[in-house]
C-alpha cells in the first residue's frame, strides 16, 4: 500500500511541472472566453507559433550554461548584437546566408569569449557575462547609433512563408541541444565537469574547453532566436534583446533549472518556456494588462523558488520514508 | 598533584548519518587537569563524537553531564558559554581580519553610552595580554593570514582558551606542525592543565600520546573499546585496541620479485617540491610517507599531469613524457592512475550514480561513437560493483549516499576500469572502516600481483610500514630518504625520524 | 625609502587608473577640473554612493543585491506618484514622501533578507526576481509613462545650497559618515566581514550569522530607498527605467573601490572612491563629446579590466606565496 502512494509521490514531484503547464492551460481554457480561441486565428496556435518558440530558446540558452554550474547574463545584448550584425550584412549584400552566417557566428564568438573569461582567467561567471552584457550593448548602440535596419524582405520570406517555422526551428534546435547533452559522451562530460569541475579535470575530462563549448553553444542558441526574431519584426533594433536575459532565466528556472551545476535538464526549457508563455498571455486573457508582465515574471521566479525548496522537501521525505522501508 | 574530579560524563551518545551509525553509544569521562587522549582509525568516529560534544553535532541519542549537571549544548554559543571550547583540525580562521578580531570574534568589546561602537584598543590589548600569558609571540594587530600556519594554530589555541575555560578539544592539532612548533603547543596544553582544563586530545601519533597524555580512550567503528591508563599500558596493547586484530593479517601481502622500472621522476621540481627523483617498479607498492604539506600530493599531481611542473623529466617504461599541467587525460592514456586524497571534492561525483562515477576516466573508450550506450554502462558498473564488493547491487545508486568505505570503492573502480599500470593511491584508506581497508589493501596486492605498479601516499604510519615494498619519505618538498624493506628499519619511529628532516638529510 | 615603496605597492590598481584619468581628462577636458564641474561629479555621485554603501554590505558578505536598481526605482516612482497628488507641498507631505520612499526600500530589503539570510535561499534567484518585480512594479503603477515636474519644496533635498554646496552633496556626506561609522566600528560591520571570510568560522565563535545577513539586506534596501530620494529630487522625474542600470554601476563603484567579489576584503571607504571614480569618467567622457553609448560601453571595458586585473594579480600573489613558503622550508 505504501510502496504505491510513494512511487504516486514520487511521480508527482517529477512530472510537476507538466502538471503546472496543463493546470495553466486548463485554467485559462475554461474560464477565459478568448485563450483557446478557434479555427485558423487560434489563440493557442498563435502563441505557440510566434511567442513559444523564442522562450524556449531562451531558457535553452540559459539552461546549457547552468549545467556547467554557470549563468549567461549576455543573452539579451548576445540577441541583439547577433541580429543586429545579421540585418547589416543583409542590407549591404542582399544575401540571406551571409547574413545568417554572419549572426550565429558573432554569437558563438561572444559565447567563446564568455567562455575563455570564465575558464581561463578565472572570472566568476556573473562578472565576466554581467560585464560582457554591458559591453556588448552599447556597443550595439555605438554602431547604429541608436537607429533601426529595416526592409530586408527577401530574409524575411525565408521563414514567414510557413507560420510553422520558428517553432520547427526551436524545436530542432531543442533536439539537437537534448541529444548532445543527454545522449553522447560529451553531454555526459559536461555533467560531471558541472558537478565537480575538479573531480572531472582529474578524470581526465578538459573541463575548460567543455565549459568554453557550453558558452559557445548559448551563443549559438541566442544567435538563432535574434535571427528569428528580426524576421518576425522586420526590423533589427539596439535595445530588442534589452528584457530578454530576465526573460531567459525566468524559464529556465521555471523548467527547474538549478544554479547547482550538473543538475539542470535540457528539457526544462520547453516546459519553462511554455509555463512563461501560458501564463503570460493567460494573464492578459484574464484581463491584467500586458505592462504588468515584467512584475509577473519577477513574482514567478521568487514563487518558483519556493516551490522548488518544497519539492525537494517532499522529495526527501519521501525518500527517507523508502529507506526507512528497506531498513 | 592537584586533585583532580570528574568534569564531563558522557553516557551512551550516538550519532546516525544516513547509512551508518557514526557514533555508537559511547561513554566514558574527563576529569579537571588531565589531558584526555581520543584515539582511533580515520573513520572511527572521534570527530564525531567530539563534534557532538563542542555542539557542532546534534546529539541524536544519550546524555552528557557537566560538572554532575544534565547538560546536552544546544548549539556551539551554548557549548561555549558553558566552557566547551575546540579547536579544529582543519584551521578555520578569518584570514583578512586581525589575530585580535580572531580571537575576540563574537564576543567583541564595545565601548561607548548611547552608540556603541568596537573597542578595538581594548580587543588588541586584551589579546596581546593572553598571548603573552601563554608564551605566543605574536602580535595581536597584524593580519592573520600573514602568519604561518603553526602560529595561526597557535591563535586559534588561544582563542579557545580565551572564555571561561572547563573543557578544551584538540583535533590533531599537530598535524602539520614541525618538531619545534609541536614542543611550543604541548608548552601550552601542560600550562592549561595545571590550571584545571579537562583537555580531549585526539591524536595519531603514538608518542605524543605517551607523551603529553594521562589517560587514553580508544574508539573503533564508532565505538568504545576502552579507557587506559597512560602509565599502565604500552604502545602494543593500544595498537591492537584500535585494529581490533593482529596487524600481521591486516597488511598480509604476497611479495613479488620486481620488475621493470614502470615510473621515473628525475629532478623533478614544481611548486612545493624539488628535485624529487622516484621510481616505480612492476610489482611494487611504493609508500611515500611525509607531513601534511610535505608535497607528496603535489608531486602525484605533476605526475599525472594537473599540476605544471618547473623542470625535471617523467619518464614512463623507459620513455619521457611531457605532460605540463592540464593533460591528465594524457596520463591515463599512459596508463597512469591517480586516485586523489580528497574523494569527497576530487574523488567522486557525489550527486551521481555509481554507474556514472565509474566511467568517467574512460568514456571515450567504452563509447567510441561517442554516444552513450546505457545498457553497456550499467554492464560495466555492475561489474566493477561485484568486483570491489560494493555493498549494494544497484548500480543506480547515488554515491553520495553510500558509506565512506563504499565510496572509497567506487573511486578506486573507476581507476581500474583504465587498466592503468602504474597507480598512484593518495591516502586510499582515509575515513573508512577496518573491513574495507583490509579488502582495499588485499586489492592493491592483487594489482601489483598482476605487474602493476602502485605509488602510496599515506599519513598512516602503520599503513606505510606495514604495506610498503620500498619506502621515500619527503620533507618540505624533498625527498629525505628511501628505505628497502629486509634492508633498513621499517618502524614506524624510524620511518618518522628520516620524514622528520632530522636524519640522513639530502641536503 | 621602502615605506614609500610598500605604500605605493599597496595601492590598488583602481586608484592608478583614477589619477590617470584625472590627469587625461584635465588636459583632454576643457574646465575639468574647475570647481563647478567637480561638483558637477559630486552630485551625480550622489545617489550612486549611497546605493553603492548597501551594496557593499552585501558584496563583503561574499554575495550580491542585484535588486537595489529595481528597488530604487520602484521606490522613486511610487513617492512620485505620491506627491503628485497634492498641488501644493507641505513639510508634512515632503516627510511622508520620504517615509514611503524608505518603507519600500525596506520592504524589499526584507524580503530579500528573509529569503536568503534565514531560509538560505540563493541570493542570485532571490535579487533577481526582487529586481525584475521592482521594476515590473514601477512599470505596472506608472502604466509605463513618465512622471516629472515635483514641487521645488521637495526638490530642495538635492538641489538645495547650503554655504554654496548642493544639499544632495551634504546628504550623501552624511549617509556616507555613518555608514563608515557602521561598516568599520560596529559589530555588526565586523560580523559582515566574519562572515564573508569564512562563515564556519564566524558561526562556530557565536556570530549570528542569520541576523547578519538578513540585516546586510535590510541596509541595502534601505540605501535603495535614500538613494531614490536623492535621485527623484536632482533629476525631477521618474519612470520604469529610472534605476536601470543602477545595480551595475553600483557593483562596480565596490569593485572598483577594492572589495573583492568573494567576501571579507575592501570596505567601504574604497566604496566612496569607486563611486567618484564612476562619475568623474561618464563626466569626462561627456565633456570631450562621446555619447552615453559610448560611456556605457567603456564603463563595462573598465571593470572588466579592474577586475581582470585583480584577479590576475592575486593570482600571482598566491602562487608567490606558496613558492615563499615552500622556499622557506628548504
Amino acid at each position: 500500500m505504501g510502496f504505491e502512494k510513494n512511487n504516486v509521490i514520487s511521480f508527482i514531484i517529477k512530472g510537476s511541472r507538466v502538471i503546472v503547464l496543463v493546470l495553466l492551460f486548463l485554467v485559462f481554457t475554461i474560464f477565459t472566453k478568448n485563450f483557446f480561441g478557434v479555427g485558423n486565428s487560434s489563440n493557442v496556435v498563435n502563441i505557440l507559433l510566434q511567442t513559444a518558440p523564442f522562450e524556449i530558446l531562451l531558457a535553452l540558452g540559459m539552461i546549457i550554461t547552468m549545467i556547467t554550474g554557470g549563468i549567461d547574463l549576455s543573452i539579451g545584448a548576445n540577441i541583439t548584437i547577433s541580429s543586429f550584425m545579421c540585418a547589416m550584412v543583409l542590407q549591404y549584400t542582399g544575401n540571406s546566408l551571409a547574413g545568417i552566417v554572419t549572426g550565429l557566428l558573432v554569437g558563438i564568438t561572444i559565447g567563446i569569449i564568455n567562455g575563455i573569461l570564465i575558464a581561463f582567467v578565472g572570472l566568476p561567471p556573473f562578472v565576466a557575462t554581467y560585464s560582457m552584457d554591458w559591453i556588448v550593448k552599447g556597443a550595439v548602440l555605438v554602431i547604429s547609433q541608436g537607429g533601426q535596419i529595416n526592409g530586408f524582405d527577401k530574409y524575411r520570406a525565408i521563414f514567414n512563408t510557413w507560420r510553422g517555422s520558428y517553432l520547427l526551428i526551436s524545436i530542432a534546435v531543442l533536439i539537437l541541444a537534448w541529444f548532445l547533452y543527454s545522449k553522447t559522451t560529451f553531454g555526459k562530460k559536461t555533467y560531471f565537469v558541472g558537478a565537480n569541475p575538479s573531480a572531472g579535470e582529474l578524470s581526465g575530462i578538459n573541463s575548460k574547453l567543455i565549459v568554453i563549448l557550453a558558452y559557445a553553444a548559448c551563443g549559438f542558441v541566442a544567435a538563432v532566436a535574434g535571427l528569428l526574431y528580426i524576421a518576425k519584426l522586420g526590423a533589427a533594433e539596439p535595445t530588442l534583446g534589452n528584457s530578454f536575459t530576465m526573460a531567459a532565466f525566468a524559464a529556465a528556472l521555471i523548467g527547474g533549472a538549478s544554479f547547482a551545476g550538473g543538475k539542470s535538464r535540457v528539457l526544462g526549457a520547453l516546459v519553462g518556456g511554455l509555463i512563461i508563455v501560458v501564463l503570460n498571455n493567460g494573464l492578459i486573457h484574464i484581463g491584467v494588462p500586458g505592462i504588468w508582465q515584467d512584475f509577473a515574471q519577477g513574482l514567478v521566479i521568487i514563487v518558483a523558488v519556493f516551490l522548488e525548496r518544497l519539492m525537494e522537501k517532499l522529495q526527501e521525505k519521501n525518500k527517507k520514508g523508502n529507506n526507512e522501508k528497506s531498513l | 598533584m592537584e586533585e583532580t574530579r570528574d568534569l564531563l560524563e558522557l553516557k551512551n551518545l550516538s550519532k546516525f548519518f544516513p547509512g551508518v551509525v557514526a557514533v555508537d553509544d559511547v561513554s566514558f569521562t574527563v576529569r579537571s587537569g588531565e589531558v584526555h587522549v581520543l584515539i582511533g582509525e580515520n573513520g572511527a568516529g572521534k570527530s564525531t563524537l567530539v563534534k557532538m560534544i563542542a555542539g557542532i553535532n546534534p546529539i541524536d541519542k544519550g546524555e552528557m553531564y557537566l560538572e554532575g549537571d544534565h547538560f546536552v549544548p544546544d548549539d556551539v554559543v551554548d557549548a561555549q558559554t558553558h566552557g566547551i571550547n575546540m579547536v579544529h583540525q582543519e584551521l578555520s580562521m578569518m584570514s583578512n581580519r586581525t589575530v585580535a578580531q580572531n580571537i575576540f570574534i563574537g564576543r567583541e568589546p564595545m565601548k561607548g553610552g548611547l552608540i556603541k561602537s568596537l573597542d578595538i584598543k581594548k580587543m588588541n590589548e586584551e589579546s596581546q595580554k593572553m598571548l603573552n600569558e601563554l608564551g605566543v609571540k605574536i602580535d595581536a594587530s597584524s593580519k592573520t593570514s600573514d602568519l604561518s600556519i603553526a602560529m595561526q594554530q597557535m591563535v586559534e589555541l588561544v582563542k579557545a582558551t580565551s572564555s571561561q575555560n572547563k573543557i578544551l578539544i584538540l583535533d590533531e592539532p599537530t598535524s602539520s606542525l614541525t618538531a619545534p612548533e609541536i614542543k611550543s603547543l604541548f608548552a601550552i596544553v601542560r600550562k592549561l592543565k595545571k590550571s584545571g582544563v579537562g583537555i580531549i586530545y585526539i591524536s595519531h601519533r603514538m608518542n605524543e600520546m605517551f607523551e603529553l597524555g594521562d589517560r587514553i580512550t580508544v574508539m573503533r567503528d564508532g565505538k568504545y573499546v576502552g579507557t587506559r591508563e597512560v602509565k599502565n599500558t604500552n604502545e602494543e596493547e593500544i595498537i591492537s585496541m584500535m585494529i581490533g586484530r593482529n596487524i600481521g593479517t591486516l597488511f598480509d601481502r604476497t611479495y613479488n620479485e620486481c620488475g621493470e622500472v614502470l615510473l621515473e621522476t628525475k629532478e623533478l621540481t614544481g611548486l612545493r617540491f624539488k628535485n624529487v627523483s622516484i621510481k616505480v617498479h612492476s610489482g611494487e607498492i611504493v609508500g611515500m610517507a611525509g607531513l601534511v604539506g610535505a608535497g607528496r600530493t603535489e608531486v602525484a599531481k605533476a605526475i599525472f599531469g594537473y599540476d605544471p611542473i618547473d623542470s625535471g623529466r617523467i619518464i614512463k617504461s623507459g620513455r619521457e613524457i611531457k605532460l605540463n599541467g592540464h593533460s591528465p587525460r594524457k596520463a591515463i592514456d599512459l596508463g597512469i592512475s591517480y586516485l586523489p586524497e580528497d574523494r569527497k571534492q576530487e574523488g567522486l561525483f557525489l550527486d551521481f550514480t555509481i554507474s556514472d562515477n565509474i566511467i568517467p576516466a574512460v568514456l571515450g573508450r567504452i563509447f567510441p561513437s561517442g554516444i552513450v550506450n546505457q545498457k553497456k554502462q550499467k554492464e560495466i558498473a555492475e561489474e566493477y560493483v561485484k568486483k570491489m564488493s560494493v555493498a549494494t547491487t544497484d548500480s543506480g545508486k547515488i554515491v553520495g549516499s553510500l558509506s565512506g568505505g563504499n565510496q572509497q570503492k567506487v573511486a578506486l573502480a573507476k581507476w581500474l576500469l583504465t587498466q592503468a599500470e602504474v597507480f598512484i593511491f593518495d591516502e586510499p584508506t582515509r575515513g573508512i572502516d577496518i573491513g574495507a581497508k583490509a579488502e582495499i589493501y588485499a586489492l592493491m596486492d592483487e594489482l601489483v600481483g598482476n605487474g602493476a605498479g602502485i605509488l602510496m601516499i599515506s599519513s598512516e604510519m602503520n599503513e606505510v610500514c606495514g604495506l610498503s615494498d620500498r619506502i621515500y619519505a619527503m620533507h618540505d618538498g624533498v625527498v629525505s630518504g628511501e628505505l628497502f624493506r629486509g634492508i633498513d628499519d621499517f618502524s614506524e619511529d624510524n620511518v618518522l625520524t628520516i620524514m622528520l628532516g632530522s636524519g640522513g638529510n639530502h641536503e | 625609502m621602502n615605506r614609500v615603496k610598500r605604500l605605493i605597492k599597496s595601492v590598488p590598481g583602481s586608484t592608478w587608473a583614477g589619477i590617470l584619468l584625472m590627469v587625461f581628462f584635465a588636459f583632454a577636458a576643457k574646465g575639468y577640473l574647475s570647481e563647478r564641474n567637480i561638483m558637477n561629479i559630486l552630485q551625480s555621485t550622489s545617489a550612486l554612493v549611497v546605493l553603492a554603501a548597501g551594496m557593499t554590505m552585501v558584496i563583503l558578505l561574499g554575495e550580491i543585491d542585484m535588486s537595489v536598481g529595481g528597488v530604487l526605482t520602484i521606490a522613486a516612482t511610487v513617492t512620485g506618484m505620491y506627491l503628485k497628488l497634492y498641488e501644493t507641498i507641505t513639510v508634512a507631505n515632503i516627510m511622508i514622501a520620504l517615509l514611503i520612499c524608505c518603507a519600500i526600500g525596506v520592504a524589499f530589503g526584507l524580503l530579500n533578507g528573509l529569503l536568503i539570510g534565514y531560509m538560505r535561499f540563493n541570493f542570485w534567484l532571490v535579487t533577481f526576481g526582487t529586481m525584475s518585480m521592482g521594476f515590473g512594479l514601477a512599470k505596472g503603477v506608472t502604466g509605463g509613462g513618465v512622471l516629472s515636474g515635483f514641487d521645488t519644496m521637495f526638490r530642495w533635498i538635492s538641489t538645495g545650497r547650503v554655504f554654496g554646496i548642493r544639499t544632495c552633496i551634504i546628504w550623501a556626506a552624511i549617509i556616507c559618515a555613518i555608514v563608515i561609522f557602521v561598516n568599520y566600528k560596529t559589530k555588526f560591520g565586523l560580523h559582515i566581514y566574519a562572515i564573508g571570510d569564512s562563515e564556519i568560522c564566524a558561526q562556530n565563535s557565536g556570530v549570528n550569522v542569520k541576523k547578519t545577513r538578513f540585516f546586510a539586506y535590510v541596509l541595502s534596501g534601505l540605501m535603495a530607498g535614500l538613494a531614490a530620494v536623492l535621485l527623484l529630487a536632482r533629476t525631477n522625474s521618474a519612470g520604469a527605467t529610472l534605476g536601470e542600470g543602477y545595480e551595475f554601476n553600483a557593483i562596480a563603484a565596490v569593485v572598483i573601490g577594492g572589495t573583492a567579489m568573494d567576501g571579507g576584503k575592501g570596505g567601504f571607504k574604497g566604496t566612496i572612491f569607486g563611486a567618484i571614480f564612476i562619475s568623474a569618467m561618464k563626466n569626462g567622457l561627456q565633456l570631450v563629446g562621446l555619447s552615453n553609448y559610448w560611456q556605457q560601453v567603456l564603463l563595462g571595458v573598465v571593470i572588466l579590466a579592474i577586475i581582470l586585473y585583480d584577479v590576475i594579480n592575486s593570482k600571482i600573489r598566491d602562487k608567490k606565496s606558496l613558492r615563499r613558503v615552500y622556499s622557506d622550508g628548504i
